[in-house]
């Protein structure tokens, strides 16, 4: 059976802070790419776009590979761009807020969401203690619907 | 959200975390790795005579009766396709589906498959990302001359490539260009008069996508 693997990524919560405070954020949109393939291994990662109230790319930036959390995904994917707008940051950043700017990374999870890989997100300390309270579960759409709020 | 699942998966979280800290600090690159593409157009050998990956791209087809069903579905007002990219791991090639959907990437529930168009691959070294891709209703009406109806709609080809920021994007055309041979190599020929898709990101929604 071939592998297609999806790796854990993180990102940098100082990234997120940064932008979430810039009024003219929209959102992130996150990307699959691979390296270079081996016979029957396509391993994919995410890259990370900030986004503008117009659809503009503000930023682009490489989220970080966390080597043992996989996914190995049988089936047929598809590989669609994935969208994390201002509501579902609040959470996190209200949780950051409350704690006085605890978080240190963005913890992205796959999973197989129907015939796409899906990623459930926590923020995560610097010792990994405490993680956040508050989880979300990142879709690609298409072919989810839009999440609330997230449309140009 | 249940606090049991949640309280499962942090558990997870620190501990997989934990494990792997010394290879988790290579996340403050400011941009992916940039590699120099040797060429966008690497064309590659037969896939008869090299190991294969699920990766490599061959040319696909978007056939007409599908372009129509893009742009007719009931109560739509589709303004351009979404390309994504599908990968089975045991198909010769990376593959793709369209999606119709309105300016703002409000999409339809409508999905169709794009299928290969040759038995030759075309790949590229270094980083392949393979965000969504967008085909405008005007670049469709460009490259088949007319309205998206029975009497002009055409078979479309997509033809891959990467451009500079190592996404893969494709030349559309309405013709098939049969891959060259010169001795052991067989190159992909792109057409000329093509329409180009559009990675998005970086692509902002169009302003006028038809």
């Amino acid at each position: 059976m071939a592998q297609v693997k999806f790796y854990g990524m993180t990102l940098d919560f100082q990234f997120v802070r940064d932008y979430f405070k810039t009024p003219e954020f929209k959102k992130f949109i996150l990307q699959p790419y691979m390296e270079d393939a081996e016979k029957w291994r396509d391993e994919y990662f995410l890259l990370i776009y900030a986004i503008d109230e117009k659809g503009i790319p503000m930023k682009k930036k490489d989220l970080a590979i966390v080597e043992n959390d996989t996914y190995q995904a049988l089936n047929r994917l598809e590989l669609g761009n994935i969208s994390f707008n201002r509501a579902q940051l609040q959470p996190f950043i209200d949780e950051d807020n409350a704690s006085g700017n605890k978080f240190t990374a963005l913890y992205f999870s796959p999973r197989q969401y129907g015939e796409y890989v899906s990623y459930k997100v926590v923020a995560i300390t610097e010792s990994f203690r405490n993680p956040s309270i508050i989880e979300e579960d990142l879709k690609p759409s298409p072919p989810a619907p839009p999440a609330p709020g997230d449309i140009y | 959200m249940s606090t049991s699942v949640c309280k499962n998966f942090v558990s997870t979280v620190i501990i997989s975390c934990c494990l792997t800290l010394l290879s988790c600090n290579n996340g403050d690159k400011e941009t992916p790795k940039e590699q120099k593409e040797q060429s966008a157009e690497t064309n590659q050998e037969n896939t008869s005579s090299k190991a294969l990956t699920a990766g490599p791209f061959t040319v696909l087809k978007l056939d007409k009766q599908a372009l129509i069903d893009l742009f007719n579905n009931t109560g739509a007002n589709a303004k351009k396709i979404l390309i994504q990219f599908s990968d089975d791991g045991s198909s010769q090639f990376m593959q793709a589906v369209a999606f119709g959907a309105n300016k703002n990437n409000v999409y339809q529930n409508v999905l169709k498959t794009l299928t290969p168009a040759s038995t030759n691959s075309w790949d590229t070294t270094g980083l392949k990302i393979m965000g969504n891709n967008e085909l405008t209703k005007k670049q469709i009406k460009t490259l088949i001359g007319g309205t998206i109806n029975a009497t002009n709609a055409k078979d479309l080809y997509f033809y891959p490539i990467k451009n500079s920021n190592n996404q893969i994007y494709f030349i559309v055309s309405t013709s098939l260009v049969p891959f060259t041979t010169t001795g052991p190599k067989v190159m992909l020929t792109y057409p000329t008069g093509g329409e180009d898709s559009k990675p998005s990101p970086p692509a902002p929604p169009c302003a006028v996508c038809e």
